[in-house]
Formats: structure tokens, sequence, C-alpha cells
């Protein structure tokens, strides 16, 4: 290409290079930084190596977060692969009304995510909620439940709630990519004697196989970071029941104690890159 | 076989009506909580409401100046989407159109910035906020909003620009069009279904924020409206209908959207952020 081509190229990619340069890779230095001292609001702090990491450490509420995260992030892919695989499959036949359910079943992804998680707050609610009311007038549960007061109880009702608002982007990437699997090859498998559970290991599961692994990623970063649905929710309590990582620094920060608050979310970062740099291996395409 | 058959469509349907109660419950709850008188609301809970009220819309407008949030909503999220737009689709336009050096690299970045959380940008985020003084502004918070809505823009348009064929460019420029021209009034035109799922994406990504803006807002004149309906919680004891009253106001629009433009959504989904 020629010189004049080139520089225009680069021309165009400048304004959105230098953005992301400052909003971004900017930042996440800097937040690396700033988690190496005491920061403080109203003061730059001096480096204190890795102090704020070795106090967190001793604090329950990290663990807290530490074990929070792992669970709320295993237990919602699960759910949301099994509810989302299951309802794609469902879909993914011939029958009258298919489009009006499919519409129906992405709802949730359409509603705002404040939206969402307050909604389910007040479902949850001793007074006012709708869950007590169901499970109380239909018997299955005689006694009203304090579903986000208890500690038994908050972590799941969250999980309820998340999956209720995550699982239809699931639903969506898997169905989209079964919808990409020729019948011939569904065909074939049953003329060689195949049986439903045979044919979804041989055609169904390596046709979808690369959407679900990028799908776990993409969903497991997010769910990692979110904040509406526990600050909505619950604020990480009843005493640290829900807390995770987000939240933990954002209560950091209320404090003023920049560094430690840093230190939070980059305690985080090794797992996360991991997820990041497996995440983008996967969804770059090279032959740009 | 008939009756396999008819087993077969009852245990779908039974299974797909199910869920999708499930789905329109919360819904509903949201709905008629926000119509619903409070000793309704508190004291005698049913499924259906006795006596419908608007009572709680017009606290929420009149005393609460919910207005007001929805209004600073509308302008940072349709200002991100305008920026957001026209930045990304110069970028996506380079990196689809052209070949040069360190494009791969360019585009893990952009991939790269689409996946960092903004969890762990808020709080450097805030501090370069502040010191630029665009802290609790309206201006800062559409500034911070294109970490997110940027790269993502950037990543679908990709997608879509990959799509429309060469020959109409080079057969416009063939034509006397300069690239800017084969871009604005054959590219662009072409990618209109994209163009709007992207930016329906960002409007929508911009308009459900709230971590950004609890950490940015102090003002309530400049609150946006999950703002507005968190500080409703913090200042009242159970607002659940004033704040229901604010869910509806606040997702209508949005899944009216949705409905509309469904299947641009779909489809910009799976192009774009989920590849096979």
């Amino acid at each position: 290409m020629n010189i004049a081509g080139r520089r225009l190229a680069y021309l165009l990619l400048l304004p959105e290079l230098v953005l992301l340069l400052g909003l971004v890779a900017y930042p996440f230095l800097y937040a690396i930084f700033v988690s190496f001292t005491n920061r403080v609001v109203g003061n730059a702090g001096e480096f204190v190596g890795f102090a704020n990491f070795a106090y967190l450490a001793q604090t329950p509420s990290f663990w807290a977060a530490v074990n929070n995260t792992i669970v709320l992030v295993v237990v919602t892919d699960i759910l949301k692969l099994i509810i989302g695989l299951g309802l794609a499959l469902l879909v993914n036949q011939r029958f009258p009304a298919r489009g009006l359910f499919r519409s129906f079943l992405m709802l949730p992804w359409a509603m705002p995510a404040f939206v969402a998680f307050l909604t389910w707050r007040v479902m949850y609610q001793p007074i006012g909620g709708g869950l007590n009311l169901i499970l109380t007038h239909t018997g299955i549960w005689p006694d009203v439940i304090d579903w986000l007061g208890q500690r038994e109880t908050a972590m799941p009702a969250v999980i309820v709630a998340t999956v209720w608002r995550g699982f239809p982007f699931w639903f969506i990437s898997l169905l989209a990519a079964l919808q990409t699997i020729p019948v011939e090859l569904y065909e074939a498998a049953r003329v060689d004697g195949a049986g439903p559970v045979q044919r979804f290991r041989a055609v169904t599961w390596p046709a979808i196989r690369p959407v679900v692994i990028v799908t776990t990623l993409l969903s497991s970063i997010w769910t990692a970071n979110s904040f509406e649905n526990i600050w909505l929710l619950t604020q990480g309590g009843p005493s640290d029941a829900t807390m995770i990582f987000p939240v933990l620094a954002y209560f950091g920060m209320q404090t003023q104690r920049l560094g430690e608050a840093a230190a939070v979310s980059v305690a985080m970062l090794p797992v996360l890159a991991v997820l990041v740099f497996a995440a983008t291996a996967l969804m770059q395409d090279d032959d740009a | 076989m008939s009756r396999r058959r008819l087993i077969h469509r009852v245990l779908l349907y039974g299974t797909l009506i199910a869920v999708v109660a499930m789905i329109l419950f919360p819904i509903y709850w949201m709905v008629i909580t926000s119509l619903k008188l409070p000793r309704e609301i508190y004291r005698m809970p049913s499924l259906w409401p006795q006596v419908f009220t608007l009572q709680h819309y017009n606290t929420l407008i009149e005393t609460k100046n919910f207005l007001v949030n929805i209004r600073n909503s509308l302008i940072v999220s349709s200002a991100v989407t305008a920026i957001s737009l026209l930045i990304s689709s110069l970028a996506a336009y380079s990196m689809v159109r052209f070949r040069y050096k360190f494009k791969s690299v360019f585009g893990r970045l952009i991939l790269f910035a689409y996946l960092t959380p903004t969890s762990l940008l808020f709080i450097p985020l805030s501090i370069l906020m502040a010191r630029l003084g665009l802290g609790n502004s309206l201006h800062g918070l559409i500034l911070v909003y294109l970490t997110f809505s940027l790269p993502l823009s950037t990543w679908l348009l990709q997608g879509y620009f990959r799509g429309v064929p060469r020959d109409l460019e080079e057969q416009g420029m063939i034509d006397g069009l300069s690239r800017m021209g084969a871009l604005f009034r054959i590219m662009l035109p072409l990618s209109l279904p994209g163009l709007a799922a992207v930016a329906i994406f960002t409007f929508t990504g911009a308009w459900n924020e709230l971590l950004l803006a609890l950490v940015l807002t102090t003002s309530e004149s400049i609150r946006t409206a999950p703002l507005g309906l968190i500080y409703l919680i913090n200042n009242d004891t159970l607002p659940w209908g004033p704040l229901m009253a604010g869910a509806v106001l606040s997702s209508v629009p949005l899944m009216v959207l949705f409905f509309l433009a469904q299947r641009f959504m779909v489809q910009g989904m799976t192009a774009g952020s989920v590849k096979g």
C-alpha cells in the first residue's frame, strides 16, 4: 500500500487509540501503581511495597470475597449453561409460536441490570415481596423468609437473580451456534443408528463447544466483576456472606484509603488476566 | 408415533410456559407494586391490586424529580452513543480495509480494553477525572463511559464491516470517491442495521451503568436514573412503590427498543462478541 494510504489508516485509528490508552491502559497501570502505595484521598502517599496486600490477606472480608467470587462464578456459570443450553435445544426445534417464546426468553437480557436487581430486591422482601407470597399461598413453605437478610439464603438468592438476568445471553449464543449445524449431519447420524444422546455427543457438542468455551470465559469475567447484582441486593451482607471484590473495593474507596481499595481490585488480576488472555486468543480473528 | 408426538409437544410447551412464567413474574411484580396503594404493598400483599393508583409515579416525578434523572441518563447515553459510533467507525474501517504493521496488536488491545472490567478502573478513573476537573459532571461521565462503549462498538463494527464486499467501495473509488467518501457514502449506509444494533448496545450500556456513576457523581442535579433510584432506598424506609415506579419508567423504553430491534441485536451479538 502507498504511504498516503497508510497514513490515512493510522489517522483513522488515532482517536480511538488515544482514548483507549488514556482511559483504559493508563488507569489500568495506575491502579497497579496505586495498589503499592498508601495513598489516601488528598494525599498521594508513598510506596509501601506489598503492605496493602499483606494487610488484605489478614482481613476476613477479603477471604470472604475470594470464596464468594468463586462460588458465584462457578455456580452461575453451570446453571446458565444448563438452562441456556436446555432452552436453546428446545427452541431449536420447529413448532408453532417458536418466535414468540424466543422473544420472551430474551426478556431479562433486555431489562436494565439495575432495574432487574432492584425488582428482585423487592421480590425477596419479607414484607411486600412476591416470592414469599407465592410460597406461603401455595403452601410450599408456610413461613415468611427474609431471603436477603440471612447468611444461609443470601447467596442462593443472589445466584437466582443473577442467573435470571444472565441466562438469555447463553441462550441466544448457544441457539445461534445450534442453528449453524447442518441438518444432514443429524440425518447421517440417525442413519448410522445413533440415539439422541449419541447424536448430541457426536454432532451437537463438537459444533457448539467453541461457543460454550468463549461464553464461559466472558461470563466468568463479567460475573467476577459484577457490581450491580450484589450492591443492589445485599451490599455484600449479611456479615460478608455475599461480599465480592468490586463491592469490597468500593467500600474501601468510601473509607478514602485508595491504596488499599486499589489493592482489592488488583488482587484478582492474576486470575482475571488468565481468563482475559484465553478469551482474547479465542475471539481474535487474524484473517483481518 | 403421533401419540409420542403429542406427549413431546405437551412437554415442550409445558416447559417453555413454566420458564416464561418465571421470567414474567418478577416483571409483573414490579409493575403491580408500582400501582398498589402503600397499605396493599406492606400489610396485605396480593397478586392483584384491589385499588390501582398512580400516586407512586406522582411522588417520584413531583417530589423526587425523577425526570431530571431520566434526562441526565438520556443526555449521557446519547452523547456516549454518538461519540462511540463516530470514533469506532473510523477505527473499525481502518482495521478492516487497510493492511499495516501492528494491526493485530491494535486488535488485541481493543479486545483487552473490552474485557477490562470497570471494577479495576473505577479508582484510578476517579482520581484522573478529579485531576482533569471533570469529577461530578455529566461531561466526565460521558468521557469515562467511553472506556467500555468504544471497545465494544469497535469490536462489533469490525464484524459488520468485514461482511460488506470490497468491490462496492472499489467501484465507488474508480468513480471518483475518496477513501473517506467510500466510508461515509458506501460502507456506513450499507452497514446501517449493524450501526443500529451497535447504537442500541452502547446506549443501553451507558443507560445501565452504575458503579462509575456512583463514584463520580456527588450532586443531586446530575444523578442518572439508576442513582436516582438507589438514593430513594438510602433516604426512605422501604420505598418499594416509588422504587418500582422508577424501575418501570427506566426500563419500558429500553424493552420496547429491544423488541423492535431484536433481530439486529441477535445478529450483532452473535456476529461480534461471540464467534463460533
